[in-house]
């Protein structure tokens, strides 16, 4: 999906629409009526809000006082302990959630791959959390890992098991939330393999069967690397998630217990909209975006790397 | 905040009141100069206020020309959006307050200064929520209601006691009880953070007998430390609930809903909860539950009175900077849902138990009646002087202290680092 | 738990490795199932039973909870509301998106790359990332509170995949279509409008779909620009819901919010083979 930038940029010498008048108009300004519609959009909602995001954060604090250019935004943010516990909040949701996520996903891609009757059931089955929104997703997997009343810990009752406090005990809510956001998009990164799956030349797997090779080590030293650039899609979109989630947080436990779920965006939140520190509230944000920034950019020389293997 | 005034006072009060509080009705009818619309920002209520609505229409009747424009936002992000509706010059002539957010508009001159005229109308603890520095930016609506502390005939019963604890040792005492009955002593919904606090209201009000909000203002004004002992004590004393076993660790897995569940299922004795929980158990009428009311037993030695949180459901006020016919109208408007008559019908729609005015009776009996009695021990909910930055850090180190996790002496220095850092920043409270 | 039988098209018959397929299969299908279901079947019950017995069939069949939720959540408003700023952005999005990567294609000129650099560079950023300056840019723009307040920003938002996903589809049809047009005598916009737009039809479907799920489920910024009550969109308008005076009424909340869950869901029921394809065919692209 991200090559595809570089797919459409190298588009073909020749124009296709020529005018066909003495004059030769500009050919940017022919393009202009087409052109200038989505970038206005684009540009009041998306390029100039980073803009003023990144000025507001070299400003005051709150809305209101006289604009100042300092930094002492940033030197604020470097001493507060909180954000970063909450960074490394998202690093720990990161890591556990793309490896959840793309394991799992790949063991059902593979489990699917193939033609069998009911196939598109199970395929349409791990989807439906997909479109299901965070909200409704974070409200009822609230209430089944309720400690006393909830689904899950009932069960385990009855069947003589422990019953984890999965929402209250501080060492357990951050993974209780990981696993509710990997049930919601195992589904979405299945449908991604299976296409790349699909995709897979039969040769190069029927000539390994043929070199006498399990089904252990076709899985291992084809298909595994063969999958490699979705497995980097995969990672890319699932890391992005988990350094920018807030809806499932919000819901499930706005931070809590304990401060332990505390993730960047619920900070940003909170300072904005709670205590009103637009300008702190800015940098925080300011600084999440560039972790994202150096993040997707990393991996995606990894993942270039990799293709070019 | 004391009430000296008895509840005989009260209602000597109502009769004189009553005619004037008519009067002014009266004299409404049809001489503001302004015409057009009045635009109200509130807050968002669910179920959607009929009575406020109806209040509405009434006040547009009255004034031909008139019509009230509203805006509700949603009460957590009120202050923001209100923030910002102002800084977008969109007009706004009267608001309808949260009373935690009072304190913010009236310093910060947003609110105009009211005269102080019909005052008496309204019950002492009501009215002093209006008023910062002498003067009253707001008026009470509704009634003001409280947490005091909600019981449960049958787990008593279970527990073989039949009177409510008067002193910190029955409450060990009952809990000794209830241990082997598999039932606790208190539920709470210690999941979120938010009603922590309200234990921290109750046990200062005590350690500072009976004098939390002038010592609140003190601190704020850095005439005192939140490190002082009373803080220091008031917080030790709640945190004992935690580690003498009175509030257990699964109270920090529950949400309201869970703990009402838990409540309404008889699995605890007790639960410091807001009064509209009367409501909820006489529309729910759960089997295992009989519901009495108390408040907190004497914690401390001396002659201290046990004081519940509370205040008032909501302030009307009236917006500073705008022309002075349509403040005329503003004013018109505020009065208007002010009466005893409109108080009457927002309280008795909403189900309240102590009506803000004075000469509003309150309704209902048993539970509500006991409350009523009470209603002289409310005492101003301390958050609604605090900045933010100190109410989340109380916040948090309470539900932190109850859990055994932070001592009382570093919850109340998470709190004054957090005032420090906003004096710093330029915060100065006015009283 | 290797699977690699999947790939070997009935070439391995018995053995235990079919077995294995159908028992990840099914372990996952029930992971996927069982909590919805729970949920279902206790928006059935009663807030008393719910709270003894959150595992069991409901005694008392509590259909009213479904009548009771539509009216106090006021639902029928909220899904209105949802569908109009979804449809709204989502037509939005693929007008925009399709003519600029129709400029980008049709026209050369010196930066054109940086023009969709521009764009694109912006796929893996959400928005919530830069809420607060939106904010602000909403409410000078005295949009906040309207319907435009969301189908604006939802739309710039699906715009850099949806003007990806256009560019490499109109990139890879043949050349000769074009010229064709044009030496037909077609202007540019016959060339849009006749030609290339009705041919990139799988493209438009990709982009209805994820777009139209973008803003439907979106909640962060219907939370922070919609405040008034008439305009809120579903998830707000349930969160809300779910914190309101009606927050301990279980059963109640479950029915509403099994309501809310239940337009994506058969939106996605019927159209499923297209939001698969939609989503494959993009990662193919990829």
């Amino acid at each position: 999906m991200l090559n595809a930038a570089h797919t459409a940029v190298k588009v073909n010498a020749r124009p296709i629409v020529r005018p066909r008048v003495r004059r030769r108009t500009p050919e940017f300004v022919l393009a202009l009526p087409w052109i200038l519609p989505g970038m206005l959009l684009f540009f009041v909602f998306v390029h100039l809000p980073m803009l003023v995001q990144v000025v507001m954060s070299f400003g005051p604090d709150h809305l209101g006082q006289s604009f100042v250019v300092t930094l002492k935004n940033y030197s604020d943010l470097l001493a507060d302990k909180k954000f970063w516990a909450a960074l490394g909040h998202n690093l720990h949701y990161a890591v556990a959630s793309v490896i959840g996520k793309v394991v799992l996903s790949f063991i059902l891609a593979m489990a699917l791959n193939g033609a069998f009757r009911g196939r598109a059931f199970f395929r349409a089955v791990f989807f439906l959390p997909v479109v299901i929104s965070f909200v409704a997703i974070g409200t009822v997997w609230g209430f089944m890992l309720q400690y006393e009343h909830g689904a899950v810990n009932a069960a385990l009752r009855a069947l003589g098991l422990p019953t984890p406090n999965w929402l209250g005990d501080p060492r357990l809510a951050m993974w209780s939330i990981i696993l509710v956001d990997i049930w919601k998009w195992t589904g979405f990164h299945v449908v991604i393999y299976l296409a790349g799956l699909q995709a897979l030349p039969q040769e190069v797997e029927e000539a390994a069967i043929v070199d006498g090779a399990n089904a252990w080590q076709r899985v291992w030293r084809i298909t595994v690397p063969l999958m490699a650039p979705y497995t980097i899609t995969n990672t890319i979109i699932a890391t992005l998630g988990a350094f920018s989630v807030f809806d499932l947080v919000f819901v499930m436990t706005t931070g809590g217990p304990f401060n332990s779920t505390q993730v960047a965006m619920t900070q940003v939140y909170l300072n904005a909209f709670q205590f009103q520190r637009f300008g702190y509230a800015s940098a925080e944000a300011t600084v999440l975006l560039l972790i994202m920034g150096v993040v997707s950019v990393v991996l995606l020389r990894f993942g270039q790397r990799e293709e070019a293997r | 905040m004391t009430f000296n005034l008895t509840r005989r006072a009260f209602l000597a009060g109502t009769a004189a009141t009553a005619v004037i509080a008519a009067a002014p009705r009266l004299a409404m009818a049809d001489d503001l100069k302004f015409k057009g619309e009045l635009a109200v920002t509130g807050f968002v209520r669910t179920p959607p206020d009929q009575a406020w609505a109806d209040l509405i229409k009434s006040f547009e009747a009255a004034h031909p020309g008139i019509t009230i424009k509203e805006t509700d936002y949603p009460s957590e992000t009120f202050v923001t959006l209100f923030t910002a509706q102002q800084t977008a010059g969109q007009p706004v002539d009267a608001v309808a307050l949260n009373g935690q957010d009072l304190r913010r508009y009236a310093t910060n001159g947003t609110l105009l200064a009211l005269n102080d005229a019909d005052n008496s109308r309204f019950r002492p603890g009501a009215i002093s929520t209006g008023q910062v520095n002498g003067k009253t930016y707001g008026l009470p609506i509704g009634s003001i209601s409280g947490f005091p502390i909600f019981a449960n005939k049958k787990v008593l019963a279970k527990a073989g006691v039949s009177d409510l604890p008067k002193t910190y040792a029955d409450f060990i005492t009952l809990r000794d009880k209830l241990k082997p009955l598999g039932l606790k002593v208190f539920t709470h919904p210690g999941k979120n953070i938010y009603l922590w606090p309200v234990w921290f209201f109750t046990t200062f009000a005590q350690v500072t007998n009976n004098k939390s909000n002038e010592r609140t203002a003190d601190i704020l004004s850095g005439k005192a430390k939140f490190t002082d002992d009373d803080t220091v004590k008031a917080l030790d004393l709640l945190f004992k609930f935690g580690t003498d076993g009175l509030l257990t660790q699964d109270v920090f897995s529950m949400d309201s809903p869970q703990a009402l569940a838990d409540f309404s299922a008889g699995h605890a004795a007790f639960w410091l909860q807001h009064e509209s929980l009367i409501t909820q158990i006489n529309q729910d009428k759960p089997p295992e539950l009989d519901l009495d009311v108390m408040l907190m037993p004497k914690l401390v030695d001396g002659d201290v009175k046990s004081q519940y949180p509370g205040g008032p459901s909501g302030i009307v006020g009236v917006i500073a900077k705008t022309d002075p016919d349509r403040q005329a109208a503003a004013q018109a408007f505020i009065d208007w849902v002010t009466t005893d008559d409109a108080d009457a019908a927002e309280v008795k729609f909403a189900n309240g138990t102590v009506p803000v005015n004075t000469g509003v009776k309150p309704f209902g009996g048993g539970v509500v009646e006991k409350l009523v009695g009470y209603s002289e021990n409310l005492v101003t909910y301390l958050d609604w002087n605090w900045p933010p930055e100190v109410t989340r850090a109380f916040q948090e180190g309470i539900q932190g202290g109850v859990a055994g996790q932070v001592s009382a002496a570093d919850a109340a220095a998470g709190a004054q680092q957090a005032l420090d850092q906003l004096v710093s920043n330029g915060y100065k409270f006015q009283a | 738990m290797s699977t690699a039988d999947g790939f070997v098209r009935n070439r391995h018959a018995a053995s235990t490795l079919p077995y294995l397929r159908w028992l990840v299969l099914a372990f996952g299908a029930v992971a996927i199932v069982y909590p919805l279901a729970v949920f279902l079947i206790n928006s059935l019950k009663t807030d008393q039973q719910f709270i003894v017995d959150p595992l069991g069939l409901p005694s008392y069949w509590a259909f009213g909870n479904y009548v009771t939720a539509w009216v106090k959540a006021d639902m029928g408003r909220l899904i209105l509301n949802s569908l109009f700023v979804s449809i709204c952005s989502t037509a939005l999005a693929i007008l925009l998106s399709s003519m600029l990567a129709f400029g980008l294609h049709a026209y050369r000129f010196r930066g054109r790359r940086a023009v969709l650099a521009s764009i694109v560079m912006m796929i893996t950023i959400p928005a919530q990332v830069y809420i607060i300056p939106l904010y602000i840019i909403v409410i000078q723009l005295h949009l906040i509170n309207t319907y435009w307040a969301l189908i604006l920003p939802y739309a710039a938002g699906a715009m850099p995949l949806a003007v990806v996903l256009f560019s490499n589809y109109f990139a890879s049809l043949p050349r000769e279509l074009m010229d064709a047009a044009r030496i037909d005598g077609a202007s540019s916009v016959d060339v849009y409008w006749r030609v290339l737009l009705p041919l990139a039809r799988p493209v438009i479907g990709a982009v209805t779909i994820f777009s139209f799920t973008g803003a439907w489920n979106e909640f962060f910024l219907a939370l922070v620009l919609m405040q008034n009550k008439d305009v809120y969109t579903l998830p707000l308008g349930m969160q809300v819901f779910a914190n309101s005076a009606y927050s301990i009424q279980f059963t109640l909340l479950f029915a509403a919010f099994s309501i809310s869950m239940l337009p994506m869901v058969v939106v996605y029921l019927l159209m499923q083979r297209q939001f698969i394809a939609g989503l494959a065919g993009g990662a193919l692209k990829g």
